[in-house]
């Protein structure tokens, strides 16, 4: 060590290495996470495959190893109907949804659309509203009786109605179009637009450039998005049971809950089965989805992402501006004001006028109805515990599955994605087994929110994990790697560097949480008890017994809250971005 | 400051080998420069010293410590190897203030407060960001980030300095000046540094000693100097500058250990400088273009005076200006030659003089 003066302490002796410790705490909180993710998938699970095969209950002791119930399942024709409109509807959902989308996303992300940007968020933004009270608009406009049903049927001369399988299909279609659109949009911005701006180079117009290289470039995220919207539309169970009621048509979803709930015999083996059977189905899907598409890097966009010069549309650009208005009106916006009508008339017909019939007495019902007053209170709480629970469990098991060297990384990406796949219902059901089963926590989590508040949070784990994993990709690993050098260790890696960096994910996954767990009903069905109603189950079974009105004011406040937090969190959003401190 | 060494240090991705049994010695105090093209195992080299790639095979030792000892499946974490290290992309951490940022190997080391921000402000002075404390990182230029990533590298003493091609984000002229102040940085602290370019003349101007690298093996390491004058192979000859590659056949050996070579059958020889080669044997001999001598031929010139070695008649085929010197094609008989020289020669027939000890065989 030489001359240096002016750098007394850089020549001193070398200083400690960080504490071994440091290393011991990285392995027990990966460890922990790992645990914790693999528990909450896949240990409920397996009561519910236990029960199918047991003769008796599992809270009831005695029983004997049967194959009854998938017997009595699959003897059963009503199954077998619900299993034929459950795949009519999938399929008419799947291809309109996929057509609709992949225009949308085309004319958006490549065209010269007048206020793209913002008919892009317009068009997204149903995947954010509750689902039911969407349902419910379209009933109140298209349904039996609706106030557009007449119209459509009698002056326009369309063969309509929303009760067949295929009017549901439309239905659904309108609120799976953003899943494909988001799918086929993130796929443009991944590809390269030099060979688009090559095609029309060499002189290719319009519509040649968009037939010939950009949709066929993007045949792979359709087919993505095709098995993605199929399997979800699987286990629908609203639309069937706000709209087949009368028809008495059933899918698998609502087959398998009225099955439960009218069953002479409490808890029948045969909906476990169907469960079983059913959740076998939607692996499958899954499983085919990733051999078509390899990892899960589609989610990650291209970062360099550069101004793009969009394809001109010429004349085609007002009447295609207006049929994209016309399109979201019919499908969202129109639907909505329906159910506002629907939550302030007495009585939800098209032949007085709505407005001899206005009252506040819907809302005054749901204030003052304890139980559905209750379930608004219960609904934000476990909203907000359930995304602030799932958002700090996958912000840290994101990090084990992309940013470690720990042993089981790969498989805990699996883990997150997975419950994507298993059907609403069945994590309500085997939620409910487990919580009968494994008694020590089971009994207490049962008679309180806390049941709910895990059965919905384990359904927004892939959710969050799909918030988180895109932002994490664009955090380079230099700087994680700069960190380790230093001499930190995972953890004060994870939680000095990497954990910050990701801030506006971590509020992302929040919002978006808090609005699908609002809004989520499917996953608590089988767990809500008189004193844990949740918004969405009580509107479910308030709507199965012909209650209409209060209903309709439920979806309101429903509607408002998701509207309200989402534009708070958006103006704390921009707030925080604006700060420039998470530009890298 | 310890010596690091590496010793048959092996990576495979598959049945791809990235590093063929690498071995080689870092003095205390050098800085060492790892060149070699883009794919070569510069940077795996780099990072399995790091901690950031697991070698395969081999050792890794930096004085008592041994990093790496693929043998004892021995492979310590990075973070416990207290080196120091400046990224290609400065890895400056955007949410933290450069204060902080240089603060944080620091507070990992539960240093106190006050120690802290005594250490912090010294190496700021050092590489000058004392007025930018406060700031954070989008408000800095390339140059003043690459400083905060030094001085966050330097401030907790590393044993080992490591350098990832920390010019290659600076444009021309802020890099130019950034390698000099870099290396009077690093003779002033005498610290030990690997340094991992592909950039010929930033590895020259900066490195006491270079190791070429291409396709995972060692090529050659040596001084600068002789990397350059003396290249060990044709691989290090036309990856260091420009170079005139000729294929001959050893004819004779002179009383003065230079070899004649006869290229393309020309007549007289080649003479070049000596070489261990056996009378026969077919070489390549590697002429720097700067070494060619260009001499207008002019008609005085006696014919009984014997013509210098080396002399040859070679006729101009082309020639570009490039500022402070001209660049020639020259033609002779099947060869191809190209010269650099600031003079300006009319096209036509030259003669092209080379020095024996220009002409090494590699």
């Amino acid at each position: 060590m030489s001359t240096a003066t002016s750098s007394s302490s850089i020549t001193r002796t070398a200083a400690l290495s960080a504490p071994r410790r440091a290393r011991l705490r990285g392995d027990g909180v990966q460890g922990l996470v790992w645990f914790i993710t693999a528990v909450l998938v896949v240990v409920p699970l397996l009561p519910l495959i236990y029960a199918s095969v047991r003769s008796r209950p599992l809270y009831q002791a005695g029983g004997t190893f049967t194959l009854q119930g998938y017997r009595t399942l699959l003897s059963d024709p009503a199954f077998w109907t619900a299993a034929l409109n459950t795949l009519e509807f999938a399929v008419t959902v799947t291809a309109i949804s996929i057509t609709v989308g992949g225009v949308l996303a085309v004319l958006c992300e490549r065209t010269d659309l007048p206020g793209r940007t913002l008919l892009l968020w317009t068009a997204i933004l149903p995947i954010l509203l509750p689902p039911l009270g969407l349902i419910l608009g379209w009933t109140t406009l298209y349904g039996d009786g609706g106030y557009l049903t007449g119209f459509i049927t009698g002056t326009l001369h369309v063969p309509w109605d929303l009760g067949t399988p295929w009017g549901m299909g439309v239905m659904g279609a309108a609120v799976s179009v953003p899943i494909a659109l988001i799918t086929v949009r993130a796929a443009l911005r991944g590809s390269d637009p030099s060979l688009e701006e090559a095609a029309r180079s060499t002189g290719a117009s319009t519509l040649t450039v968009l037939a010939r290289i950009t949709v066929p470039m993007l045949r792979p995220a359709l087919l993505s998005a095709a098995v993605l919207i199929f399997t979800i539309s699987l286990e629908q169970l609203g639309i069937p049971i706000f709209l087949g009621a009368q028809h008495n048509v059933n899918f698998l979803a609502s087959y398998l809950y009225t099955t439960w709930s009218n069953a002479s015999t409490p808890d029948p083996a045969s909906v476990s089965a169907g469960a079983v059977l059913f959740l076998a189905v939607a692996t499958a899907l899954i499983i085919l989805r990733r051999r078509l598409l390899g990892a899960e890097e589609r989610f990650a966009g291209r970062s360099d992402a550069r101004e793009v010069r969009p394809l001109p549309l010429r004349r085609w650009r007002v009447p295609v501006t207006l049929l994209v208005i016309a399109y979201l009106v019919v499908t969202a916006f129109a639907p909505i004001g329906g159910v506002i009508l629907a939550s302030f008339v007495s009585l939800l017909t098209p032949l007085i006028s709505p407005f001899h019939l206005l009252t506040l007495d819907n809302f005054r019902t749901v204030f003052q109805d304890p139980t559905m007053s209750s379930s608004i209170r219960n609904s934000l709480i476990v909203g907000a515990a359930g995304s602030v629970a799932t958002t700090g469990l996958i912000a840290v098991a994101t990090l084990v599955a992309h940013r470690s060297r720990f042993l089981l990384r790969q498989s805990l990406r699996f883990l997150m994605l997975y419950p994507r796949s298993v059907p609403g219902v069945i994590i309500s059901l085997a939620f409910f087994w487990s919580f009968l089963f494994f008694v020590p926590p089971g009994a207490w989590v049962r008679t309180n929110l806390v049941g709910e508040c895990i059965a919905l949070g384990v359904r927004g784990i892939p959710l969050a994990y799909m918030i988180m994993y895109p932002a994490l990709t664009r955090i380079a690993t230099d700087l994680d790697d700069a960190a380790r050098v230093a001499g930190a260790g995972w953890w004060a890696t994870s939680r000095r560097i990497v954990l910050p960096l990701l801030r506006p994910a971590v509020l992302g996954s929040l919002l978006i949480l808090f609005i699908a767990i609002l809004n989520d009903y499917e996953a608590a069905i089988f767990l809500a008890q008189p004193n844990t109603q949740l918004m969405s189950v009580e509107m479910l079974q308030l709507y199965a017994r012909g209650t209409e009105g209060p209903v309709a004011a439920l979806a309101v406040l429903q509607v408002a809250i998701t509207v309200g937090v989402l534009t708070l969190g958006g103006l704390f959003f921009k707030r925080m971005t604006r700060g420039g401190r998470s530009r890298a | 400051m310890p010596d690091v060494v590496v010793e048959n240090l092996t990576k495979r991705f598959g049945s791809n080998v990235v590093l063929d049994k690498l071995s080689f010695a870092i003095a205390d105090g050098e800085l060492f420069t790892l060149l070699g093209p883009s794919g070569c195992g510069k940077t795996t080299t780099l990072l399995s010293i790091a901690g950031f790639v697991k070698p395969d095979g081999g050792a890794i030792r930096c004085g008592p410590a041994t990093f790496v000892d693929a043998a004892a499946k021995l492979d310590v974490p990075a973070e416990r190897r207290n080196l120091g290290m400046v990224f290609q992309s400065y890895a400056v951490w955007p949410h933290m203030t450069v204060a902080a940022n240089v603060a944080f190997p620091l507070a990992i080391r539960n240093i106190g407060k006050r120690a802290r921000r005594a250490q912090v402000a010294e190496v700021l002075e050092l590489v000058e960001l004392t007025d930018l404390t406060d700031r954070f990182p989008h408000q800095l230029s390339g140059g003043q980030r690459q400083r905060v990533a030094l001085a966050r590298a330097l401030v907790y003493q590393p044993s080992v300095l490591l350098l990832d091609e920390p010019f290659s984000n600076l444009d021309a002229k802020l890099r130019e000046r950034a390698r000099l102040w870099l290396r009077r940085l690093q003779h002033q602290l005498g610290l030990t540094t690997v340094f991992v370019t592909h950039d010929q003349d930033e590895a020259m101007q900066m490195s006491d000693r270079i190791l070429v690298m291409d396709g995972g093996r060692i090529q050659q390491i040596a001084t600068p100097e002789e990397v350059y004058r003396r290249p060990a192979n044709r691989f290090v000859a036309s990856f260091l500058g420009r170079c005139n590659l000729l294929h001959g056949v050893v004819q004779a050996r002179r009383a003065d250990g230079t070899l004649e070579v006869g290229v393309d059958g020309r007549r007289p020889p080649l003479v070049v400088a000596g070489s261990d080669v056996p009378l026969g044997a077919g070489v390549t001999i590697a002429i720097r273009p700067e070494s060619i001598h260009l001499v207008e031929t002019s008609d005085d010139r006696h014919p009984d005076v014997v013509a210098p070695t080396n002399a040859l008649d070679v006729s101009v085929t082309d020639v570009s200006f490039l500022g402070d010197h001209y660049e020639y094609g020259l033609a002779a008989g099947g060869i191809e030659l190209i010269a650099q020289s600031q003079k300006n020669i009319a096209a036509g027939a030259v003669t092209a003089m080379i020095e024996p000890s220009a002409c090494a065989v590699v």
